[in-house]
């Protein structure tokens, strides 16, 4: 996976009682649609809680990471498939 | 302890590399072998498809691209493992309170207590793998016996996706024939031992006259002979009942071997500072530093330093580290570097008496209050600025809570 670390803009749907879900996202000038989350995972950089997605649109594979603290999106990495 | 205990085995499949294929779908069902960040590495694990080819945990990257050509190399996320694995103990938590981690992907079930709620122990292991598998895209296999180390062996006996019963009128026969190195501590040199003995089966092993066994293995040969019987009494040790830690400790595999006195103090220096944070975390000091040395042809020793008062502080730690490092005659560049705090006491929150100890411990505090907040190292020491810090490896004695917690980059 080729690292990044960009910030972008992510549109996503914050359900009750359900995991946050990333739905799409601009990159590059570009709008991806989220066809699906393959994994999540947490983590914590000191006192802040990242959320981490990895998901892919109709042609590649993005690691998306929210940030809890600052509620920041950055695109961590991409993996053309 | 019940007389007819019910343990469970749950072993996880390929772990980080199954873990791996769900987050790259384009991974699956591919032959995947996950390495470390660092320039030299060896594979951490590698999934079925790999091991196929002959590849094996611990293989270079150079002989594991002979055996399989094809092999596409991951490099592991530690931060991803740990958080699934904290996540499935979570979910075995639910269907007994007796769960004892044996690793990051391993753990051991006591559900004797389980079964009036759950049903048969076949039952609670089909849900916990069912659970596991709809929740990640992960498998597991499962070990049932009457104690850890008949389910340890039995969740060996199928891989993966198992499920393997050993109940205990079959124990006698599952033992009888059964290569005395497929039990779980029974390593290589014992194994060669024993063979001097002509014991070669678990059968052979528990008929050996016991006598000779102790003469030969101190109190280890009883052991040895009731594992032969298929017998073991260790019970399920939950976190919060295990035995307190005895050591603190972080050790590092350098990118690249190291001859410089003053680069591997660089490196103490950092290890100093990791263990001396986790140690102030967990309220712990230790009396004795110890620092361990491993050259690039695997000769690895460590050497020791006590001290008059314990300490967790950084510095400190660190200075000991360096008075032992300038009291050895390194013959070869270094390898791998190791520091480590022993004979440990837990100590309660309190400021010490003299003003230079007690600036140094207010310092120190106030370092990690800002890492606390913003990450590890954000707030360190000169020598460090610039440098890749932070532990790097899964230590196989980790677990979800407590000391032994480490988060690994």
């Amino acid at each position: 996976m080729q690292r990044l670390c960009e910030s972008i803009r992510v549109a996503a749907i914050f359900a009750p009682g359900a995991r946050l879900q990333p739905v799409w996202f601009e990159w590059r000038r570009q709008k991806h649609a989220v066809t699906r989350i393959c994994y999540f995972w947490k983590d914590t950089l000191g006192g802040a809680a990242r959320l981490h997605f990895a998901v892919c649109d109709d042609r590649n594979l993005y690691e998306l990471r929210y940030d809890t603290s600052d509620q920041n999106w950055t695109l961590v990495g991409v993996e053309e498939q | 302890m019940p007389e007819n205990r019910i343990i469970l085995h749950i072993d996880m499949n390929a772990f980080f590399a199954s873990v791996e294929q769900q987050s790259n779908p384009a991974l699956q069902g591919k032959p995947v072998a996950v390495i470390g960040a660092a320039k030299r590495t060896i594979i951490t694990t590698c999934s079925y498809e790999a091991r196929a080819f002959g590849v094996k945990t611990g293989m270079n990257t150079w002989e594991a691209r002979q055996k399989c050509p094809q092999l596409i190399f991951v490099v592991g996320n530690n931060k991803k493992y740990s958080y699934t694995s904290k996540q499935i103990i979570g979910i075995m938590r639910e269907y007994t309170p007796l769960v004892e981690v044996f690793s990051i992907d391993e753990a051991f079930l006591d559900v004797t207590g389980s079964l009036s709620l759950f049903g048969s122990p076949e039952n609670i292991a089909n849900l916990i793998k069912e659970r596991i598998r709809e929740r990640f895209g992960l498998t597991c296999s499962v070990g049932i016996a009457p104690n850890k180390l008949l389910a340890k062996l039995a969740s060996e006996m199928q891989k993966p996706d198992g499920l393997t019963v050993i109940a205990p009128d079959q124990v006698a026969r599952v033992m009888e024939r059964l290569p005395i190195g497929e039990l779980c501590g029974i390593g290589a040199k014992t194994q060669q031992q024993l063979a001097k003995f002509g014991i070669r089966t678990c059968g052979e092993l528990a008929r050996f006259p016991v006598e000779i066994l102790r003469k030969s293995f101190g109190v280890t040969g009883e052991r040895l002979h009731y594992m032969g019987l298929g017998v073991d009494d260790a019970p399920v040790v939950p976190e919060e009942e295990a035995e307190e830690v005895k050591s603190v400790g972080h050790s590092t595999t350098l990118d690249a071997d190291l001859a410089g006195r003053s680069e591997i103090r660089a490196v103490l220096l950092q290890l100093s500072e990791m263990v001396g944070r986790r140690a102030r975390k967990h309220r712990v000091a230790g009396r004795t530093v110890t620092l361990t040395v491993r050259y690039p042809d695997f000769t690895t020793f460590s050497r020791q330093a006590s001290r008059s008062t314990p300490t967790n502080n950084s510095d400190e730690i660190y200075r000991d580290a360096v008075q032992i490092l300038d009291q050895l005659e390194l013959t070869q560049p270094v390898r791998l570097l190791g520091v480590r705090i022993t004979n440990l006491s837990h100590q309660a929150e309190q400021l010490p008496l003299f003003d230079q100890e007690r600036k140094k411990a207010l310092v120190a505090s106030a370092m990690d209050h800002v890492n606390d907040r913003f990450g590890d190292f954000s707030v360190t020491f000169g020598t460090l600025l610039g440098k890749e810090c932070g532990a790097k490896v899964i230590s196989p004695a980790w677990k979800p809570e407590g000391v032994r917690n480490v988060d690994a980059d």
